[in-house]
């Protein structure tokens, strides 16, 4: 990699964080950036993965991925829960200069309307990322859910 | 509450539901007895166990059950509990037994038909002991088009029989479909308010932005229909416009669309009858089927209650058997797209029942409206809740003396 293979994974980490925080704190526009313009984003559970693969959603292209955000500006009537995303186990494999795939664990947890912060999900974030003019972005985000009963409430982005 | 109490409505018993039938544990309790137990129940679909040995686990009502396929292929039911101390045999929702179920306790083992082949040590029981005493009750199943049914009551009218004016309707879009997997969520909430969110075509305009500024200003021809058993179906033309809800999408957030660059809003690799009609079929007491334009989308829910304010809704995506490789991909990525309690029309069902369950609360406003469409006969237009009533109508046969 270019710069340094601790460089490079360093500023992969901090996509990774960014996308979180970006997530949690509902800038979906600016969410959107971080993805190329061939960009997916896709969620599965952990069963469906190892079985079948059938996704609960999977958006190819930006302009799929802005068919999302526009739900998630009002699209959907479901109330926007506060989430906060943790990430860890962040494990980095350089492929070529400009190319990466990661692959991390999340627990995410979500306030609703009533105030009450409840355990969300949890699971595991493949990540396909390439570098464009000096930036790292995602290629490909794959969140595999573990929840085999998912929560009702579960259209904020994973 | 009686009859006498309703003059204010306007409306009879048949029209109205006392919200008790969301909220009393012990009206819960007895649908578990008075329902449950003696109607149809679906389990599978048949192309999830394919060879000797597969399972799946189910809870009917509050019952565990096992659905097992034999060395012979024939599909047996019994109660998922040792007759020896009472643990589950298993824990996953599906499986394979291998030759027979083991009991992880005193390791009592049962075959694929629940019979009893093993007990470790039994000389102690005694001259008197024998093992067939201790085979697990067997359970009714039947299958129709291919959907795996049983009946924990041995008194249920045959499957066929029972499936009703739904049957036809059911045949014809499930016939030639196998499996592509489930997924389940819970929401806080009574299993009935799903059920009766399937066979409403009131909300869609209200509770769906992509379905009421999508289609603002267009009214969509449908019916709705009392089938009867308990079942209902709404039908309605095909409702497919990219243009005009990209239209209403910029509106939302701003954003420019271009639905040409969109895969989602591409015509799948399959053969599409756009002209076939999008149906939705709720059998009783708690399945919905949905089948989308031609085959796009096809799915089927079950309602598994846990209490009288939570519910797994389990769902089973079908595909068509011998479809190319291209058009099974493009169903596993696309069917759930708005779907589940993630999808971008079921997103907002789920937050519905939520409220309405939190709503029943309210002492003060003891009842539910489902009178429209006051036609005679069984067929009303998309809004009209003929299907509902057609559930209520059996929900107190079923429950006779203990109905509100």
């Amino acid at each position: 990699m270019q710069g340094g293979n601790d460089n490079c994974e360093g500023q992969i980490r901090a996509l990774m964080f960014e996308c979180a925080r970006l997530v949690d704190h509902q800038r979906f526009r600016e969410w959107l950036d971080l993805f190329t313009d061939d960009g997916s984003y896709s969620a599965i559970t952990y069963e469906n993965n190892q079985e079948n693969g059938l996704y609960l959603f999977k958006d190819d292209g930006k302009e799929s991925l802005k068919e999302r955000v526009t739900f998630l500006m009002g699209f959907w009537q479901v109330g926007r829960g506060k989430t906060l995303h943790t990430l860890s186990n962040i494990s980095i494999t350089p492929l070529q200069d400009d190319e990466a795939t990661a692959s991390s664990y999340f627990v995410i947890y979500r306030t609703g309307d009533d105030g009450v912060t409840r355990f969300h999900a949890c699971g595991e974030y493949e990540d396909h990322l390439v570098r464009q003019e000096c930036r790292w972005l995602f290629k490909r985000r794959k969140a595999i859910v573990d929840n085999g009963v998912l929560p009702s409430h579960f259209t904020d982005l994973i | 509450m009686t009859e006498e109490q309703l003059p204010h409505l306007g409306l009879d018993m048949t029209r109205v539901i006392d919200r008790r039938v969301y909220t009393d544990p012990l009206i819960y309790k007895t649908e578990m007895t008075q329902i449950f137990a003696r109607t149809w129940q679906f389990v599978a679909h048949e192309s999830e166990l394919q060879g000797p040995g597969d399972y799946i686990s189910a809870t009917i009502g509050e019952q565990p059950i096992i659905l097992c396929k034999n060395r012979d292929g024939a599909l047996n039911a019994f109660y998922n509990a040792c007759t020896h101390r009472g643990a589950v045999l298993t824990t996953k929702r599906k499986g394979n037994c291998g030759a027979a179920f083991r009991c992880m306790y005193h390791g009592w083992t049962f075959d694929q038909e629940g019979r009893c082949i093993g007990v470790p040590y039994p000389d102690a029981y005694g001259q008197g002991f024998t093992r067939d005493v201790y085979d697990i009750p067997s359970i009714r199943v039947e299958t129709f088009a291919g959907l795996v049914f049983v009946s924990l009551d041995g008194e249920a009218a045959p499957l066929e029989e029972y499936m009703g004016e739904a049957g036809p309707y059911v045949r014809e879009v499930v016939e030639g479909t196998e499996s592509l997997g489930r997924v389940r969520w819970a929401y806080d909430g009574n299993w009935k308010s799903w059920h009766e969110n399937f066979a409403d075509n009131y909300h869609p305009e209200f509770t769906h932005p992509v379905v009421g500024t999508g289609y603002r200003g267009i009214e969509v021809q449908g019916n709705n229909y009392w089938l009867d058993e308990g079942h209902g179906m709404l039908r309605f033309p095909p409702q497919r416009d990219p243009q005009r809800i990209v239209a209403a999408m910029r509106e939302t957030s701003g954003l420019e669309n271009n639905i040409s660059d969109n895969p989602l809003w591409q015509r799948p690799p399959f053969d599409v009858d756009f002209k076939q009609d999008h149906r939705i079929i709720t059998v009783f007491p708690n399945m919905d089927l949905q089948f989308m334009t031609g085959g796009m989308m096809n799915i089927i829910q079950v309602l598994r209650p846990q209490a009288v304010n939570r519910t797994v809704v389990e769902l089973l995506a079908l595909g068509t058997k011998g479809e190319s490789g291209t058009a099974r991909e493009w169903r596993l990525e696309r069917t759930l797209d708005s779907q589940a309690s993630s999808g971008k029309v079921s997103g907002d069902d789920n937050e519905a029942v939520v409220r309405c369950q939190m709503g029943f609360a309210a002492s003060a406003v003891p009842w539910s409206n489902m009178s429209r469409g006051q036609g005679s006969g069984n067929v009303g237009e998309k809004r009209d809740e003929y299907s509902m009533r057609s559930f209520y109508n059996a929900w107190r046969r079923y429950m006779g003396e203990h109905a509100l």
